[in-house]
């Protein structure tokens, strides 16, 4: 937002940006892709992305996802702003219409991974402050836990109950209205 | 620090990642989850009981389904909220939506714990009863005063032009408000049960300031217009408003209310119109002409760049819709159109 930015700005819609993944991987995208990411965007208005920007904490089979989630998600992005055709070009009614079903249908065959997958891309979105792909995974998780008992989440998820039979007690006494 | 000793490999081969994630993450999985879910994570271990974290997660979402009786609900919402404390809110929703639970039963209760969320500062507040209900939720009296709300979402509840303007005038950070009502809300149903047009304009009036404003009225405006109230509108210029939804009620009289909507909001970006079962209005699709067309003025809404109209297969008046907006804009926006 600086007031400099903005002739170098229109000069780098076109510019590529490369991520460098933990495992040395290097991935060129276009700006607009890359700041889908909010961390990614402010490295760039700091101007601190020649050479590339290293991402340590995301695999390249994890940086190559997302990438391919923010890819679509910025042309969705582009769509809605640039579009100037006249609303009697009926193709382009279709076009939108339809458009946005695909973005849908991809999202949700986007979220077809394996557990493990959705927590790299959890932690992938929170790092990158991907807003849009880190409520979309986190949907995913808050869906598959809800309406499920303490005993059926620990076991979807394996978590370890490390409570004591005293301390389970207590919670269930501190909370018991939330378990009637 | 202590590794599980009893468990067995299974336990090593798939590791517990969800447990893993940052405080800030397993909150945010936490904020799309009915309160009650949310809670009840507190007994899955200690890494969850740890610090509450459910109660520091910023967003609740308190949900009557799945409670049997009111009082099962009362006493549920108001445990939670004790044991939640004074920590600062984001979002707060408040869903009446399961079987014989009425907001309005217990108003003075609900009224609590919306103030429950202004007073820790809740940016983001929704409120929906059910739109089948004997009464409706009214929130006339509610003390709707803070200087964190942003965003305000009411659906299926009465609130006043009055109590609006108190809610402007009290909430100064308020930018966003969307309403979806019956016909008895927002005083499109006064004493004599008669809703005008005229009503509907006092509203828009005390929204003079709004940016974002929704606009539904489901069931349809149920009287005659009465020409004489057109003084309410004089004067109301929408400055700040940039999106506008609508129900099919804004075109009622040769879309008055629509075309007045348009002249009096130079800022408007993007307009959508939505519009109800055909059934639902053939008291409207009766009065609508193309008379509307003809009548002289051409309105220059150079901002607005998009036009959204929902609608129910076969409609005929998005023809008539179409051919209205394309002669009155100066400069004719993208339109979309989506039937259902």
């Amino acid at each position: 937002m600086a007031s400099a930015g903005s002739g170098d700005e229109k000069a780098a819609a076109a510019a590529m940006i490369t991520l460098i993944s933990s495992d040395n991987e290097k991935f060129e995208v276009t700006e607009a892709t890359a700041t889908l990411s909010q961390t990614i965007r402010h490295m760039i208005e700091d101007g601190c992305t020649d050479g590339g920007v290293p991402l340590p904490n995301v695999t390249s089979k994890i940086l190559a996802r997302v990438i391919e989630y923010c890819k679509k998600h910025a042309t969705a992005a582009a769509g809605e702003e640039g579009s100037s055709s006249s609303f009697s070009d009926a193709a382009f009614l279709e076009v939108d219409r339809a458009f946005l079903e695909e973005l849908e249908e991809f999202d949700d065959a986007f979220l077809e991974v394996d557990r493990a997958t959705l927590f790299d891309l959890i932690l992938a979105a929170n790092y990158l402050d991907i807003k849009g792909l880190l409520n979309l995974t986190c949907q995913k998780v808050a869906d598959s836990v809800k309406g499920k008992t303490p005993e059926q989440i620990r076991e979807m998820y394996n978590i370890v109950n490390d409570l004591t039979p005293e301390e389970e007690a207590e919670i269930r006494r501190e909370t018991q209205w939330a378990f009637e | 620090m202590d590794t599980p000793s009893g468990k067995s490999a299974m336990a090593m081969d798939e590791t517990d990642r969800i447990s893993g994630l940052p405080d800030e993450v397993r909150q945010h999985i936490l904020s799309f989850l009915p309160a009650s879910d949310a809670v009840r994570t507190c007994a899955l271990s200690t890494r969850w009981r740890w610090r509450h974290l459910w109660a520091s997660a910023p967003r609740l979402n308190i949900d009557a389904k799945g409670f049997t009786s009111q009082s099962s609900f009362i006493k549920f919402v108001d445990a939670l909220l004790i044991s939640r404390g004074c920590i600062p809110l984001k979002s707060f929703w408040l869903r009446a939506d399961g079987p014989d639970i009425f907001l309005d039963n217990f108003r003075d209760t609900a009224y609590l714990w919306i103030c429950y969320a202004l007073r820790n500062n809740v940016e983001e507040l929704g409120l929906i009863d059910q739109w089948t209900v004997p009464e409706l939720f009214q929130l006339h009296y509610c003390p709707l005063t803070s200087s964190c709300l942003k965003k305000l979402y009411l659906c299926y509840v009465s609130i006043d032009d009055h109590a609006i303007k108190k809610l402007f005038s009290g909430c100064p950070a308020l930018e966003d408000l969307e309403m979806s009502l019956v016909t008895a809300s927002i005083c499109l149903n006064d004493a004599a049960g008669q809703a005008t047009f005229a009503d509907g304009c006092k509203i828009l009036r005390a929204l003079s300031n709004v940016r974002k404003l929704e606009l539904l009225i489901p069931w349809g405006v149920e009287c005659e217009y009465s020409v004489q109230d057109d003084t309410h509108l004089c004067g109301v210029v929408f400055a700040n408003l940039i999106t506008l939804s609508l129900s099919d009620w804004c075109l009622y009289d040769n879309c008055k209310p629509l075309l007045y909507l348009l002249e009096h909001s130079p800022n408007l970006e993007k307009l959508t119109l939505k519009m109800t079962q055909l059934h639902f209005r053939e008291y409207l699709d009766s009065s609508f002409t193309a008379a509307a067309v003809v009548s002289a003025t051409q309105f220059n809404c150079e901002k607005l760049r998009n036009v959204e109209i929902i609608c129910p297969k076969g409609d005929t008046v998005v023809g008539m819709l179409l051919t209205m907006l394309l002669t009155k804009l100066m400069s004719p926006p993208v339109i979309t159109i989506k039937p259902f």
